[in-house]
């Protein structure tokens, strides 16, 4: 059956109805709409409603404007720019911190609310204050569905299974309840209730507790009253390590039941001409034509292949533009996983929206390991550099790699965590004829030469000259990265 | 009366006029049957009239007027479902059945869930596109593409399954 058979038997089901009565219409437009019988009938309703269940009209009625905190005025632009990238850029605001958590509500300028809960971290080197992300876990949720009576929980914790484990735990209990819940509780292999965790000021955490074998939560008033469930165990297969069959008595609450709420609507980005960037490297040849990208490997060596294409005949490829933020540069990459072919056509486009050229660069990365100091080096298999901010990147990152791979590197373990440092020389005659001892903390090696200096306090400083002619260095104290430069490039 | 308003009364009465026919079968693809589809219709209408000052422009008028039949063509059968128990008492004392889809594709039809059958009946009798269809349900034009595509896939396989029968 074809549209228009359907179509024809669809009118022959409904044949046209002609009696149209406009004045009809005029009449029942002029009636009220709401009869007093009816109004009376909705009122006492809702009288009965609020005697009958009083907990959960007051439920209901708390939960509009919750949650306040104090404002984070203090936002890095690394962190400003990572919240960006998740569409939670907004007002901060601090809603609690518990034991090593906080808890952090974002208002975004169009009326959404987001979420997130990071570790409070203390003591932190200039290095780590400057490459710190307080807000970890977290996203926007619409607040018609958080806080509401359908869900007054926004639940953080997570499932994890380990190898060897004979269930899966619960772990990281934490996350953010509305005023009429009390307490959190953990609904145990058995269907019971074996831990309960108390809410203070909207949030909870049961820190680093984990419950091997839990298969929900549930949101208990002051009363013990469940006033909300959400129990994991619903599988219907029968893995061996992971449970089904529900949760006993403590049945799953039903989601929100919202009509959609209507999008904004986005202000149109100019039309301009599409942008075409065009550029070729390692036996690659790359053609961006606004959203869309074309790579042609003809001229790809065997060995470059044998690295780039996985055991499933896929390869990544990715492209990326450079923007500051702050003092530094940071690359905005998009990529996808896509089947090699001798001309590989695709664009970027995550959730729908279209990544358009220019970009800076483009990259074919493999899927092989990284050691310091391999034969494959620090450069991408293919880096295609489209913008001279783009070659620039490529080769400062490369040393930035060389720098920070030879830190995380099991033969500069034992250097960097000595408790009785090494002499300047003996640890370049450990690490190789790529590393020269510098003669003091300011010294800046050759170009292709990666320097090292020990001092006192066990302070170790790496340190290496792009071709850029830019000094990139890494200084260690007591292990712990004290201070450096690299951000934004490794 | 301002002009605009009575500029807009004209409107609504002249899409009455032009689609009431199009509004009936829509609803009645909600409600099972004709007599109660036109009641939903003129109800509509007249809340559509009644409320035409709230008509924020926001969207096409048509999109407006299609949400307030659907909505009173749902709140009608909400209403059956709660009174199904008086309607058939009542059915049974004074021997009427209302004029229930009869053939095979009527049945077909109207098993399918209230989505899709909805948008069937909005692109194949009431000739609208994708757009306007996503507009006047509160979806994505893709779940509207989605749900022709399974409606139309069951159809044909019933109804295939019916012929080898």
């Amino acid at each position: 059956m074809n549209e228009s058979q359907l179509r024809e038997r669809l009118l022959k089901l409904f044949p046209p109805a002609a009696d149209v009565d406009w004045d009809d219409v005029l009449a029942r437009a002029k009636r009220p709409a709401w009869s007093f019988r009816r109004l009376a009938l909705l009122v006492a309703a809702a009288i009965l409603a609020v005697l009958a269940v009083g907990s959960a009209l007051a439920l209901s009625g708390r939960l509009g404007g919750l949650f306040h905190g104090t404002a984070v005025n203090d936002v890095t632009p690394r962190e400003g720019f990572l919240l960006s990238e998740f569409d939670m850029n907004g007002k901060v605001e601090l809603i609690a911190k518990r034991n090593a958590s906080a808890f952090y509500l974002i208002r975004r300028s169009d009326g959404r609310l987001c979420y997130s809960i990071g570790d409070i971290r203390k003591n932190l080197t200039p290095a780590q204050a400057e490459g710190r992300m307080r807000f970890g876990g977290g996203g926007c949720i619409d607040p018609r569905v958080f806080p509401s009576k359908a869900m007054p929980v926004l639940n953080f914790s997570s499932y994890a299974y380990r190898p060897g484990d004979a269930e899966w735990r619960l772990v990281g209990l934490r996350g953010f309840a509305a005023d009429p819940v009390d307490r959190i509780g953990v609904i145990g292999r058995n269907n019971r209730i074996d831990f309960s965790v108390r809410v203070d000021n909207n949030v909870y955490t049961a820190g680093q507790k984990a419950f091997p074998g839990g298969r929900g939560i549930v949101a208990l008033d002051k009363d013990g009253k469940v006033l909300w469930v959400q129990c994991q165990a619903i599988g219907t297969a029968h893995p061996r390590n992971f449970p089904n069959g529900g949760c006993g008595t403590y049945t799953n609450s039903p989601p929100p039941n919202l009509p959609p709420a209507t999008q904004p609507t986005k202000p149109a980005k100019p039309t301009g001409p599409v942008v075409v960037q065009r550029g070729s490297d390692d036996g690659v040849s790359i053609i961006v034509r606004g959203a869309q990208i074309s790579a042609g490997f003809a001229r790809l060596t065997a060995e470059k292949r044998q690295l780039l294409v996985f055991k499933d005949g896929r390869i990544n490829l990715g492209c990326f533009e450079l923007v500051t933020v702050g003092a530094h540069e940071y690359s905005r990459s998009f990529g996808v996983t896509t089947p090699f072919a001798p001309t590989v056509r695709t664009r970027f486009s995550p959730l729908g929206e279209s990544f358009t050229a220019p970009f800076d660069g483009c990259t074919v990365a493999g899927r092989y390991g990284h050691t310091w100091n391999d034969r494959h080096g620090t450069h991408d298999t293919v880096e295609i550099a489209l913008t001279a901010k783009g070659r620039r990147f490529f080769a400062e990152r490369a040393v930035a790699r060389d720098i920070t791979w030879l830190a995380r590197a099991r033969v500069f373990r034992d250097i960097r965590y000595a408790r009785h440092p090494l002499a300047t020389d003996e640890v370049a005659r450990r690490l190789g004829s790529h590393v020269v001892p510098l003669n003091s903390p300011r010294a800046t090696p050759p170009i292709g030469k990666l320097g090292v200096w020990v001092g006192d306090h066990r302070r170790i400083i790496l340190v290496e000259r792009t071709t850029t002619q830019r000094r990139l260095y890494l200084e260690i104290r007591h292990g712990i990265p004290y201070r450096t430069n690299l951000l934004g490039l490794s | 009366m301002p002009h605009s308003e009575e500029n807009l009364l004209d409107q609504i009465e002249s899409l009455y006029r032009e689609r009431f026919a199009d509004f009936v079968a829509v609803a009645a693809s909600i409600l099972g049957e004709r007599e109660s589809a036109r009641e939903a219709v003129q109800d509509a209408f007249a809340s559509v009239v009644r409320s035409r000052r709230d008509f924020r422009r926001e969207g096409p008028l048509e999109a407006w007027v299609w949400r307030a039949v659907i909505n009173a063509a749902r709140k009608k059968k909400r209403r059956y479902a709660r009174d199904a128990q008086a309607r058939a008492t009542a059915r049974a004392l004074n021997g009427t059945v209302p004029d229930r889809l009869g053939s095979d594709l009527a049945t077909l039809v109207a098993a399918l869930p209230e989505r899709q059958r909805l948008v069937l009946f909005l692109r194949y009798y009431a000739d609208l596109d994708y757009l306007r269809i996503a507009q006047i349900l509160g979806v994505r034009t893709g779940t509207v593409s989605a749900s022709l595509h399974a409606a139309h896939k069951t159809l044909r396989h019933a109804l295939e399954e019916a012929v080898e029968r």
